[in-house]
């Protein structure tokens, strides 16, 4: 159903969305709006901020004035604005100074070198105190070799080993130039930051090591306990912020980009993936389904009779029109038990904003894995219960007319998507709200699987169905994780599997 | 040269409806969001985090109220659908494109004016609901009306302010 803002039903139903008060199903049609009108967006947003401005206003007796005031509110009514600003700032003022006075009684100290190893060689520009006990202001550790452990003054540790240049900046802030920091942060030093030139890792109170190339000036974050937020980009920019739990390391690049994110001590793809379904699109079977060449035959049903082919990126292809799609559902429990999985598709011309490629979902849209196409993105999407998560990778866009390869590659918690044989994200928790990566085995009941279509709300709710309208080419599933030199194989050589 | 403490408290401040909004928006809750942004002017304050301009601060600010959003919907409420990130990139980018006007200054005024001139219903509907925080539910009860009149009403005090608020501007110019 399209959003039209002069409908009061849908202009209700947005404020719903505000309030969190839809179904499941709402939510999701809501969001589909938001993602593809921006009409849909600037309504939400200027619902939020009238709310907002309005209750501002009314605490500032702007136009509270005609009205009789709720009890609790007619005392603090008389204040007005000046006093609260004034009250904030000597909160402000008074958190400052304690936390000044607080533990180290020196009014510019921010941390203690707790421990300094007898090896400890500091190089001439290091500017703060070299003896354990000493405490430390602002400035720079360069050490050249050696160990140390800085004890911030929020209750942050963080182990240096040499080489490194470690800036402290407060007792929640500091910043990496090049080498290696353990750090742990407790419940007190939630929020503390470990800056450096492409990201700053914030701490949620946890324990990780991190390690910046003083050449490269790439970073490796790993993370042995809770969780952290990598904010990616460098300073000044927009971020990006990427969650990271604990048994993941991410390897980010000079510019702020993932290049990749592992479990610790496992190895990247399987040992032997196996081609599970290869459906080329280039001959239809006997009864007009669409073949899986695989020799398995998990053969599909096109849902529009006859499939209409297209010249493809290698033979034919497989035109999606309107409510087109691929039905592989009867060999739902075949796609299920992977546990380490890889999606290989040729797409060209996508024409929904949303453009739905793969999906395997339970009784209902609430167990669901499903791999689509969002404007400038590919996505990987999962869902377990009420929670809807997604890694996704960036692209610039879709050239009109033109072939690309997307492929989707799962293992041990972690996704990782490609496009035209290069990696473009990868994650082991959902951008969303932080959920771990889910694979096909953690869909309940498997019942549904499609090319070019999700099966939405069905169990007798209203459906809506989100699909994939353009060409696919050559879609292949494998039973384990490709890793990416198998991956750029088969975007140079479109219509083979992998040998 | 960097912003000084005076300057980005006075940036935060002018900037609240914004910011306070794409957190609601990630919430789901309106006065969690004015939570939340106070927390962000607080961090913004104390932790003597520095900017050269107001853009790197509302960026900063931004992906500071994002987090704890998703922070307090990981600590309180599991059973919170959330929403897609992807929508949140949009949101902010309409914004920094001028696509949605900022409500500030004149826009602020014209809210003022606007507010003035509804009947005293429909001004202690919106009081209720975003000044004293009760629920839709709540004030339902309150006042003994459906719940989808509420929403409805709240709906087209919506609609009508933004109507009113685009004539005042027009004017104005």
């Amino acid at each position: 159903m399209r959003f039209d803002p002069e409908e009061l039903n849908d202009r209700e139903r947005l404020l719903r969305f505000l309030e969190g008060d839809l179904s499941h199903q709402e939510h999701v049609e809501v969001e589909n709006w938001l993602k593809q009108d921006s009409r849909a967006r600037a309504l939400l947003a200027e619902m939020a901020e009238q709310g907002i401005a309005v209750a501002d206003l009314a605490r500032a007796e702007c136009f509270t004035a005609k009205l009789e005031i709720a009890p609790k509110y007619a005392a603090f009514k008389q204040l007005g604005t000046p006093f609260w600003l004034g009250l904030a700032a000597a909160l402000i003022a008074i958190l400052a100074i304690g936390a000044l006075l607080f533990q180290f009684g020196e009014h510019d100290s921010i941390a203690r070198l707790e421990f300094v190893s007898p090896d400890a060689e500091f190089s001439p520009n290091h500017q703060l105190a070299r003896s354990a006990g000493r405490t430390l202001g602002k400035g720079w550790v360069h050490l050249e070799e050696g160990k140390l452990r800085i004890h911030f003054k929020s209750g942050a540790t963080v182990e240096l080993e040499g080489p490194a240049a470690f800036g402290i900046d407060t007792p929640m802030r500091s910043y990496l130039d090049f080498g290696h920091a353990r750090v742990h942060a407790p419940e007190s030093a939630r929020d503390f930051v470990v800056a450096t030139d492409s990201m700053e890792v914030v701490d949620l109170g946890t324990r990780f090591e991190l390690a910046v190339d003083s050449e490269t000036r790439e970073s490796n974050v790993s993370v042995s306990e809770g969780l952290v937020d990598l904010h990616l980009g460098s300073r000044g920019t927009t971020r990006v912020i990427r969650p990271l739990a604990a048994g993941f390391s991410a390897r980010v690049d000079a510019s702020g980009d993932i290049v990749e994110i592992n479990r610790r001590d496992q190895h990247l793809a399987d040992a032997n993936p196996r081609l599970l379904a290869h459906w080329s699109f280039d001959t239809p079977t006997a009864n007009g389904g669409i073949a899986d060449v695989a020799g398995d035959q998990l053969d599909g049903m096109f849902s529009m009779g006859t499939p209409q082919q297209v010249p493809g990126v290698s033979g034919n292809a497989l035109k999606f029109d309107r409510n087109a799609h691929v039905d592989l559902s009867e060999h739902a429990e075949r796609f299920r038990q992977s546990e380490s999985f890889t999606v290989t598709v040729w797409v060209r011309d996508p024409r929904n904003s949303l453009a739905m490629l793969f999906s395997l979902s339970g009784e209902t849209e609430r167990s669901r894995v499903q791999v689509h196409l969002f404007r400038k993105h590919v996505v990987y999407g999962w869902q377990d219960g009420l929670h809807y998560d997604a890694v996704s990778g960036r692209v610039d866009g879709w050239e009109s007319g033109r072939w690309y390869h997307v492929a989707v590659a799962c293992r041990d918690g972690v996704v990782r998507l490609y496009r035209d044989g290069e990696l473009i994200a990868s994650g082991s928790v959902g951008s969303k709200i932080g959920t771990p990566v889910r694979n096909p085995s953690s869909v309940k009941n498997a019942t549904s699987v499609y090319l070019g279509k999700l099966e939405d709300g069905h169990q007798g709710e209203e459906s809506f169905p989100q699909r994939f309208e353009g060409q696919m080419d050559d879609v292949q599933f494998y039973s384990g994780a490709l890793d990416e030199g198998a991956i750029q194989y088969l975007y140079q050589h479109p219509g083979e599997s992998v040998p | 040269m960097t912003l000084s403490e005076p300057e980005i408290l006075r940036f935060l401040m002018k900037s609240r409806e914004r910011i306070a909004a794409a957190t609601w928006v990630v919430v789901q809750d309106g006065h969690v969001a004015e939570d939340i942004f106070q927390n962000v002017v607080i961090k913004a304050m104390t932790k003597e985090v520095s900017f050269e301009a107001e853009g790197p601060l509302l960026s900063w600010a931004m992906i500071a109220a994002r987090r704890e959003g998703i922070d307090w919907i990981r600590k309180h409420r599991r059973e919170q659908i959330g929403i897609d990130e992807e929508i949140l990139d949009l949101l902010v980018s309409d914004w920094e494109s001028g696509a949605t006007p900022a409500p500030e200054g004149k826009r602020i005024q014209a809210l003022r004016d606007c507010l003035e001139q509804l009947p005293e219903k429909s001004r202690k509907l919106l009081q209720m609901r975003y000044a004293d925080g009760h629920t839709c539910g709540e004030i339902a009860e309150q006042v003994q009306v459906r719940l989808d009149a509420i929403y409805k009403r709240l709906s087209r005090l919506h609609a009508g302010l933004r109507q009113c608020i685009e004539t005042r501007l027009t004017e104005t110019t």
